[in-house]
């Protein structure tokens, strides 16, 4: 009995200090030849890895935006009301089926895009509707129908890689992007809460000369590859890239920033993320760089989400159009359709102009595309067609860019010249990428945190989770004396082995984590109670303390094991619903209520156990009133009471 | 010893009184008869946005936002204060920025900033469109219904040894029902009361107290396995109310300690989960109430034919059957 209590306190003790080394040290990586590499190094307290609501950043889901799409123009005056009243009012068929998930948007006077579920080619709502709409409006002159099935589960990963190499343009650290269910893709992006600030500077060789009016029209140039022949010329006013690494965080923290990085594109472009989101740090910022650094020509804050969202697309469909202007100002226009759309596109980059000043964004289209594409420039790129004609690159009915031909493309590589900016190359080359999506998506739900408030949140988290294990500490002691020492050591190696658990797995933190960790706070509780309630009856009835130890357990094992055995059940219910209910939640709460319970069942039996055992040995056994006092004041050791009788099982 | 099997229906007479008035206040209007279910949806059910967000100039009220967001077009907006100078803020689904435009959030947050000093820094931001807020509901509901079947079974299995072992695990899952109907009514009435809005926390609190509860009874239920099978020649009923009375000072010290936990966490871990932690410390206390006076009360009116009987002779011999247990009538 007593050599296996010894090992068993050693193996405890090991267990312990495995768990206590886990978390200790923060960072942990473990290279053995043979197996994956083990690195544990999470951004929070213990080097523990922390969800969205304890870290900031955003939680977006979006969702494949099937359904069938109307275009509709009428010939007379519709307005919007009466459209919407007609069309939910509208049936069909012989069930008098109605346009399920109905949908209306006004995209030009007399002009609308009525959106509903699925419909197939053959239903009387899609082969009756442009009667119908006739019968109530007048005459229609152009209907058009479009439907976007169910995605396949080839498309979803299409859409994935997609939407992964865009977000990781994006720069944010650590985003997960994972498919959900059929149709559904998670994009969680840690650290994306704070604000984007994009800073361009005036260029001094320009200074003094007012800004040139933009011309509408981009251009296009044919030699995309050439070879730079004159290298731009930064005037000696300008800082260096270095110098600016330097001034920038100095001025930044001055102004108020707090948590922020830099992203130098040149001398006159940087970029500032930051978790500061408040406007008076923007403008002291703005203010300080403009007198020690340069004169602004822009300085532009976004919210670090919205930026994300934007380049993530509410995507897409991606129209190449030919637009034939009235003038060169091209105030009015009519776009012809090519059958060109963002499927024939196989690439869009941007990079540096090798030819000038800015960035520019580089095509590249595949065989069919480069056909059109060829077809196209070589009849619009003549000198007197570049006057009123335009490429027209329409993204979900809204114009990206319009640039005019220069030159006859006949191999599909194209770069489209600008007055760019780095960013404004990057998103709209990502925009162009995004029309590239097999399917277009739709943002469902939405989460954000401010990363300040995370923090808060946490701190609040962890000083309450202590406090409460204190409270219970001092409860336990009260009331159960020594063995309430007993329990609260027990509970201390429960909080260290769940949290190294947390750290190992790993378990990414959230709220939800800490709703279902408190609660099996209570649980672990539980076990050492029930022991100690039975070990007291056992006192009474007159065993030693020792024997009552013994068959306290033993009396107290079978409701600990089949309670917490329900508790699991409901767990892995939970984690299995859980897949589909939102993902994070209720999986987050499954796996630390699992975890809590499973460990507290280890620590009740085999730590609290063992304490007791050692404290039974070394002397403390006989001094019965220190364990349970009020045994021996109500009843005596010595008292059989009815409920005593009682033999083996 | 305390009667407690005797003295059954005083019990359900108060779990009724807790019970009935939140049941009430979920089936008339605007309830059922709306095609609500009686609880006050937040947005995860219904969809919409919803702001918590926080002033640094702590004499900001809910007129002062209010008279601000209706400037921002959103006279739609509901401002609840949530402690100190943070408050609510739910209004339709916000739009998304179009082209180079600002987003219709992007915009509130700098109007509030500007006039209110709303601190940009501390936003907690969250928006639901109709299609999840639908399934939601739908899951859990289901994942309740699977997690009791398999309790049931599994108590069942480990009461195997005693007679007529499934009336455990369905005796099990009726205190459940009862406690998550403790829980329901009272958010129901704190809905219409205090404005309070249940979100997918609170069906996550659900979810974990039907873990809890069953947990609890399932402590009392073992005493009653262990003294039936050393007495299996005597009654049931002395032998349920001799269980309860040996492990009641378990039951209610665990749900000391569990309250005293929950209790740290929703006076200083802050807004962001006291939804989830109101859900679990009701359900903690029904939790504890149930396993000692409810839970084990239906074996023994299972074992006396009592259950058949309200279900032959129908409500009204019910209501004068519980009259009867408490004494009164006949």
């Amino acid at each position: 009995m007593r050599s296996r209590s010894i090992r068993l306190s050693i193996t405890i003790i090991l267990i312990l200090g495995i768990a206590i080394a886990a978390l200790g040290f923060k960072d942990i990586s473990i290279d053995i030849p043979g197996f994956p590499t083990l690195e544990r190094n999470g951004t929070g307290p213990l080097g523990l890895k922390l969800g969205l609501d304890l870290r900031g950043g955003g939680h977006l889901v979006y969702q494949a935006d099937t359904g069938t799409k109307f275009d509709v123009t009428f010939a007379d005056d519709v307005s919007f009301g009466e459209i919407t009243t007609t069309l939910q009012s509208l049936t069909f068929g012989e069930d008098n089926s109605t346009l399920e998930g109905l949908q209306v948007l006004p995209v030009a006077p007399n002009r609308f895009q009525i959106r509903t579920g699925i419909l197939a080619e053959d239903d009387p709502r899609r082969t009756g509707l442009n009667e119908a709409l006739g019968e109530a409006h007048g005459e229609i002159s152009i209907f058009r129908a479009d439907t976007i099935g169910e995605p396949t589960a080839d498309q979803m990963q299409g859409v994935l890689d997609n939407i992964t190499r865009r977000v990781n343009k994006f720069g944010t650290e650590e985003p997960i992007i994972q498919i959900f269910g059929a149709d559904r893709l998670i994009v969680q992006l840690p650290g994306a809460s704070g604000s984007i600030t994009e800073v361009t500077l005036a260029d001094p060789i320009l200074a003094g000369i007012p800004a040139p009016v933009v011309d509408d029209a981009d251009s296009i140039d044919a030699d995309a590859d050439a070879q730079p022949e004159t290298p731009v010329v930064v005037a000696p006013e300008v800082k260096s890239p270095d110098e600016l690494a330097a001034l920038l965080p100095v001025l930044l923290t001055e102004a108020g920033y707090e948590d922020f990085e830099i992203d130098i594109g040149d001398a006159l472009n940087f970029t500032i993320r930051s978790n500061t989101v408040n406007s008076a740090s923007q403008s002291r910022a703005a203010i300080a760089i403009s007198q020690q650094i340069g004169s602004l020509f822009s300085f532009r804050v976004n919210s670090g989400i919205d930026a994300a969202k934007s380049l993530i697309g509410q995507t897409a469909r991606l129209e190449f159009k030919e637009r034939t202007c009235d003038s060169a100002a091209c105030n009015t226009f009519s776009d012809t359709d090519l059958g060109l759309s963002g499927d024939d596109l196989s690439r869009a980059e941007a990079s540096a102009n090798a030819m000038g000043i800015g960035w520019v964004i580089n095509l590249q289209f595949n065989g069919r595309g480069s056909d059109i594409f060829s077809d196209l420039t070589r009849r619009i790129s003549t000198t007197e067609s570049q006057a009123t004609k335009r490429i027209a690159i329409i993204m979900d009915d809204q114009l990206l860019l319009a640039p005019v031909a220069r030159a006859w493309i006949r191999d599909g590589r194209t770069q489209i010249s600008g007055d760019f900016t780095r960013e404004e190359a990057q998103t709209r080359a990502i925009q162009l990428e995004s029309g590239r999506l097999p399917v277009p998506l739709k943002l469902i739900q939405e989460s954000d945190v401010d990363a300040l408030l995370g923090e808060e949140s946490l701190k609040n988290s962890l000083i309450a989770g202590l406090v409460g294990l204190a409270l219970v500490f001092v409860f336990m002691i009260i009331y159960y004396r020594m063995a309430g020492v007993v329990a609260a050591f027990a509970l201390m190696f429960y909080a260290v082995i769940v949290l190294a658990i947390f750290k190992m797995i790993p378990v990414t933190l959230e709220l939800a984590h800490i709703g279902g960790f408190i609660l099996s706070v209570g649980m672990a509780v539980d076990a050492n109670i029930l022991i100690f309630e039975r070990m007291k009856e056992e006192v009474r009835i007159g065993r030693t303390l020792a024997s009552s130890m013994e068959v306290g357990f033993s009396r107290a094992w079978p409701a600990i094991r089949d309670s917490n055995i329900s508790t699991m059940i409901t767990c892995v219910v939970l984690l299995w619903f859980g897949d589909r209910l939102g993902g994070g939640l209720v999986t987050g709460v499954a796996i630390s209520l699992f975890i809590g319970v499973a460990v507290s069942m280890f620590t009740a039996v085999v730590v609290s156990r063992n304490l007791l055992q050692l404290m039974a040995w070394i002397g403390l056994g006989r001094r019965i009133n220190l364990f349970t006092p009020e045994a021996l004041q109500r009843t005596g050791p010595n008292t059989v009471q009815t409920s005593a009788p009682r033999g083996g099982r | 010893m305390l009667d407690i099997v005797g003295k059954r229906g005083w019990f359900f007479l108060f779990s009724a009184l807790i019970i009935l008035p939140g049941l009430i206040s979920m089936i008339i209007a605007p309830g059922w008869i709306t095609g609500n279910s009686g609880l006050k949806a937040g947005i995860d059910f219904t969809s919409g946005s919803v702001m918590n967000v926080s002033f640094a100039n702590p004499d900001i009220d809910e007129e002062d936002i209010q008279a601000r967001m209706n400037e921002l077009g959103h006279d739609e907006a509901l401002i609840q204060r949530i402690g100190g100078n943070t408050f609510f803020i739910r209004t339709v689904v916000l739009d998304e920025a179009i082209g180079d435009g600002l987003s219709e959030r992007e915009t509130i947050e700098r109007g509030l900033e500007e006039f209110l000093g709303l601190e940009r820094d501390r936003v907690e931001f969250d928006t639901v469109s109709p299609i999840v807020a639908e399934e939601t509901i739908k899951t859990a509901f289901y994942a309740l219904i699977a997690a009791s079947v398999f309790i049931m079974f599994f108590v069942w299995y480990a009461f195997r040894r005693v007679p007529k072992a499934h009336r455990y695990g369905v005796s099990a899952i009726l205190a459940l029902v009862h406690d998550l109907l403790i829980i329901l009514g009272i958010f129901s009435i704190l809905g219409r009361v205090i404005n309070l809005e249940v979100n997918s926390m609170f069906i996550v609190g659900l979810l974990i107290v039907a873990g809890y509860s069953v947990n609890d009874t399932i402590v009392v239920f073992d005493r009653i396995r262990e003294n039936v099978s050393r007495h299996p020649d005597r009654d049931l009923a002395p032998m349920v109310n001799l269980s309860i009375m040996e492990s009641m000072g378990r039951s209610l010290n665990t749900s000391i300690t569990t309250l005293v936990v929950l209790m740290a966490m929703l006076f200083i871990g802050g807004n962001s989960i006291r939804e989830l932690l109101l859900v679990l410390a009701i359900g903690a206390l029904a939790g504890t109430y149930s396993s000692i006076f409810i839970a084990s009360q239906y074996l023994v009116m299972w074992d006396r034919g009592e259950i058949g009987r309200f279900f032959r002779r129908g409500p009204a011999a019910t209501a004068s059957s519980l009259l009867h247990l408490i004494g009164i009538g006949r």
